[in-house]
């Protein structure tokens, strides 16, 4: 990471004493109180700093990689639980959460908007967060979240009614909580927010009519709205509470007044390039779904944005699916990266989008340097124009339901579940490779020219997710960025749907819906070591130190957007159970020999 | 297939069969009773409807009322049980709306009610829906277009509306009507608006020129904002796939005596005349369904 040699050595902390080194930090800062939480700078060097995880995503970026190494491929068979945690009473569901880690507390967040505080060295619960959630509503895919983010004294996170929610890291205490958008309208919110100098960065998700993506950045501290950047051309962003400017420009990519409901809902959130300070931000599919009825590209729809910090202003755009007819959506991480290619280094960053394509952008500019499958199948484009950055399409698209009676069905692949869905990737410093979480799926579509909708007739398409094979859906892959190519890949029987970690161990970590979580060999894809935690991981794995020994967490508890949907692929997961636990493993050290060891 | 002969039939089998045999049968939930019997021993029928539906159900100081909450009360009254009223948030599409609310219920909890209105009843719809029950149309409604005397000089066509602003609900069958027929040329003639309320208040405020939604609403809506001088015109609209649907009632399959109980309940309704009462007190003209509730019921 282009951040290493700057920071390395002046704020790193030390292993052990991380109270003293917070002191170090007070100290050289000689502003802050006696309680001095985490700063900008050390959000900034998150990725480096192995004793801590203050970010989802283990850095900014979001390439979570981590750079302990007493955890490898020779080790790894000797990695056991050293504590864990159950969430408890009855609500269960998808945990797709990320722990933090910091000043011996472990910050956790589970379905249902709730979060812990943990004593990190024993797992003792020092306080939980319940957020009251009122009737009605209507979260899309599960009610689950994806993690917190910490800034001072302040564990920050979003909730399914649509609240952005800071708490006391001591106490557990509410300090803000600020209404990102109106849960009666549809609107929730369940991605992890991100901390980008002194503001904390959201985007909305929900809605599925009416909504006008956008991404928010608060002033961290108190909460209070500082820039509003909406995603569909058209709509006016502010800053300081005054305009900021018109997103791109009104009805290039519209007709009429459909831009007033454009969709592209940025419900993944954002990742961050320090070095060129962009947001990178994924949209949505645009809406209504049809796509004949609104005719053009509709941007920023299915789109990357890159936001200037502090101005709120977008500075490139890429559209992976234009006009998109699948639900392709664009949400996905865009992780910023240096990538080494014929003996240069390229500012780059990576998507690993649901539409298929592993695509590679100068994070600079957003200039397509590569687009290549990462999937076995996709029936809706040969290929990307590397001039233009446009797919090639293979008119897959499916018919005018206006306009067809039932019977012709379109076989797209991916489904609209995507190639990869929220699960995020991870890249390695030390192999220079991306690891995707992939799915092999693809989707029947169908015109289903009546039924209703709020008791009047509407015009509806039906869908099928079919897995391409018998044996398996999920695959994980990794991807040389430099090539396209894939470099190994190990399957899945059930689809992935839980984010990945490297590390310089040589590791790749993922988890499945099995119950597994595994650890690959970063360079072949051997699977190492695998533990079954009792229900299906679609947790974020990290990984830290703590008095001199390597840690890795992740939890467990079966849930998303799945198990949801029908069809053939319900049948391979309906046997897994529900649950809630947080999962610590560390490697075995016999009570005989650990003098040894040390 | 007659359900109680099914019952009768599996209790005979069960002197025979070792039970779990029995219990991997699809028909193993026989033992359960009837949503109707169910809701005698809670003592409350539980009906659904559409939150903030106007006129059919929607709040006002802080109770919820509208021609379908009416008519949820004179069936719980028939049947002999008092109505709890159950506003739900519509889904992307009715498939959605059942399953939560009559026969699986919502993933966040709740459970179901026993019964939901304003159910569109197409004979395809209603063969399609295999966990539901659909029967006793009641309704019927039809997209209309409400606009101010002598504002169109001649709409026997909808191109007559090119050039003129039409509000329509977003995501409505006339939003999508407005965007996709003929090609698209009255696409930038929508203005696209959350509900049909907001619509017909727009119209009452002279922003836009005319309204296109369900009759009922249109109707009901005018009678809400009061002091309008509209005409409300049903035309057949060429292109659109269904201009006019009866609604109806859902239950979850397999409930022989709740249909049975509700089936006669309305057809009281309707030959005394509290039906067309409903609607009228709501300012909507009662138009009877077009499907025979016999051909529906038989399902």
């Amino acid at each position: 990471m282009e951040t290493i040699p700057r920071y390395r050595g002046a704020q790193r902390r030390s292993r052990n004493t991380v109270v003293g080194a917070l002191s170090a930090i007070v100290l050289a800062a000689m502003s802050m109180s006696a309680q001095a939480g985490v700063t900008p700078d050390m959000i900034s060097t998150d990725a480096t700093t192995p004793s801590d995880v203050l970010t989802v995503g283990m850095g900014q970026s979001g390439q979570r990689y981590s750079s302990l190494s007493k955890i490898n491929t020779q080790t790894v068979v000797d990695l056991v639980p050293a504590w864990t945690f159950s969430f408890g009473d009855e609500k269960q569901r998808g945990q797709e959460t990320q722990p933090l880690i910091y000043n011996g507390k472990m910050f956790i967040t589970g379905s249902y908007s709730r979060l812990w505080a943990l004593d990190v060295k024993s797992g003792k619960k020092l306080w939980a967060y319940e957020h009251r959630l009122p009737d009605g509503i209507m979260p899309c895919c599960d009610v689950v979240n994806r993690g917190a983010a910490l800034f001072d004294d302040l564990v920050i996170f979003s909730t399914l009614d649509a609240h952005l929610v800071a708490l006391n890291q001591e106490t557990g205490k509410v300090v803000w909580n600020e209404k990102l958008d109106d849960y009666k309208a549809g609107y929730s919110n369940t991605a992890a927010p991100l901390i980008v100098k002194n503001l904390i960065v959201t985007g909305v998700s929900g809605g599925e009519f009416g909504v006008v993506g956008r991404v928010d950045a608060r002033d961290a501290k108190t909460g209070k709205l500082v820039w509003s950047r909406p995603t569909v051309e058209g709509h006016m962003g502010t800053l300081n509470g005054k305009d900021n400017g018109i997103t791109g420009k009104t009805n290039a990519s519209w007709e009429g007044d459909q831009y007033k409901s454009g969709g592209a809902a940025t419900w993944l959130g954002c990742t961050y390039g320090a070095d060129v300070d962009l947001i990178y931000c994924g949209t949505g599919n645009p809406s209504p779904w049809n796509a004949h009825t609104r005719p053009g590209d509709n941007l920023y729809s299915s789109s990357t944005l890159a936001i200037k910090a502090d101005t709120g202003k977008i500075v490139w755009s890429y559209q992976s699916t234009p006009h998109d007819s699948w639900d392709f959506d664009g949400v996905n991480e865009f992780i910023p990266f240096d990538m080494k290619k014929d003996g240069k280094t390229i500012k780059a960053g990576a998507k690993a989008d649901r539409n298929g394509f592993f695509y590679v952008l100068d994070r600079t500019n957003g200039k397509l340097l590569g687009a290549s499958p990462f999937v076995s199948q996709q029936t809706w484009a040969s290929g990307v124009d590397m001039k233009t950055g446009r797919p090639i399409e293979t008119a897959n698209r499916p018919g005018d339901p206006g306009k067809e009676d039932k019977g012709s069905s379109v076989f797209a692949a991916p489904s609209f579940l995507g190639g990869k869905n929220w699960m995020p990737m991870a890249y390695s410093q030390n192999t220079g490779l991306f690891y995707v979480p992939s799915n092999e799926w693809g989707m029947d579509i169908w015109n289903e020219p009546i039924t209703y909708k709020k008791g009047a007739a509407f015009l509806g398409a039906g869908f099928t997710i079919k897995p391409l094979y018998e044996d398996h859906i999920g695959v994980l892959r990794a991807m040389d960025p430099a090539t396209g190519k894939i470099v190994w890949e190990a399957k899945n029987g059930a689809p992935l749907w839980g984010g990945v970690m490297s590390t310089a161990g040589n590791l790749v970590f993922t988890g499945t819906p099995e119950g597994y979580l595994k650890a690959f060999d970063a360079k072949t894809g051997a699977e190492l070591w695998k533990f079954q935690t009792g229900s299906g991981v679609v947790g974020q794995p990290v990984t830290w130190e703590q008095d001199g020994e390597q840690y890795v967490a992740v939890a467990s508890g079966w849930g998303g957007a799945v198990p949801l949907w029908g069809g053939e692929v319900a049948k391979k997961v309906k046997d897994i159970t529900q649950g809630g636990m947080l999962w610590v493993f560390k490697l075995h050290t016999s009570k005989a020999n650990s003098v040894a060891l040390k | 297939m007659n359900r109680v002969l099914a019952r009768v039939s599996l209790m005979l089998l069960a002197l025979w069969l070792p039970t779990s045999v029995l219990a991997a049968d699809d028909d193993a939930d026989e033992a359960v009773l009837d949503q109707l019997d169910q809701a005698r021993e809670r003592g409350v029928l539980e009906v659904a409807v559409y939150r903030d539906f106007p006129p059919y159900s929607y709040p006002q100081q802080g109770k919820y009322v509208g021609a379908d909450v009416d008519l949820a009360a004179a069936l719980a009254r028939k049947i002999g049980l008092p109505l709890k009223v159950r506003p739900i948030m519509p889904g992307d599409d009715a498939d959605d709306d059942l399953r939560n609310n009559i026969w699986k219920g919502h993933y966040l909890g709740g459970g179901v009610a026993d019964v939901m209105l304003h159910v569109g009843m197409d004979p395809q719809y209603v063969a399609r829906q295999d966990k539901a029950d659909l029967f006793s149309p009641y309704f019927r409604e039809a997209v209309s277009i409400a606009y101010r005397p002598g504002r169109y000089k001649n709409l026997t066509t909808p191109m007559a509306l090119v050039g003129t602003k039409v509000g329509v609900e977003l995501g409505s069958i006339s939003d999508y009507y407005m965007s996709g027929a003929y090609g698209g040329r009255l696409r930038t003639s929508a203005v696209r608006l959350p509900t049909t309320q907001a619509a017909v208040q727009a119209l009452a405020d002279d922003e836009i020129d005319s309204v296109m939604a369900p009759r009922g609403e249109l109707q009901g809506l005018m009678k809400m904002i009061g002091g309008l001088s509209i005409e409300t015109r049903t035309t057949e609209f060429q292109g659109l796939f269904r201009t006019a649907w009866d609604v109806g009632i859902a239950i979850k399959a397999g409930n022989p005596k709740l249909k049975a109980a509700i089936q006669i309940a309305l057809q009281e309704l309707q030959t005394s005349g509290e039906l067309k009462s409903i609607y009228a007190a709501y300012g909507v003209d009662y138009v009877a369904p077009e499907m025979a509730s016999t051909a529906a019921a038989s399902h």
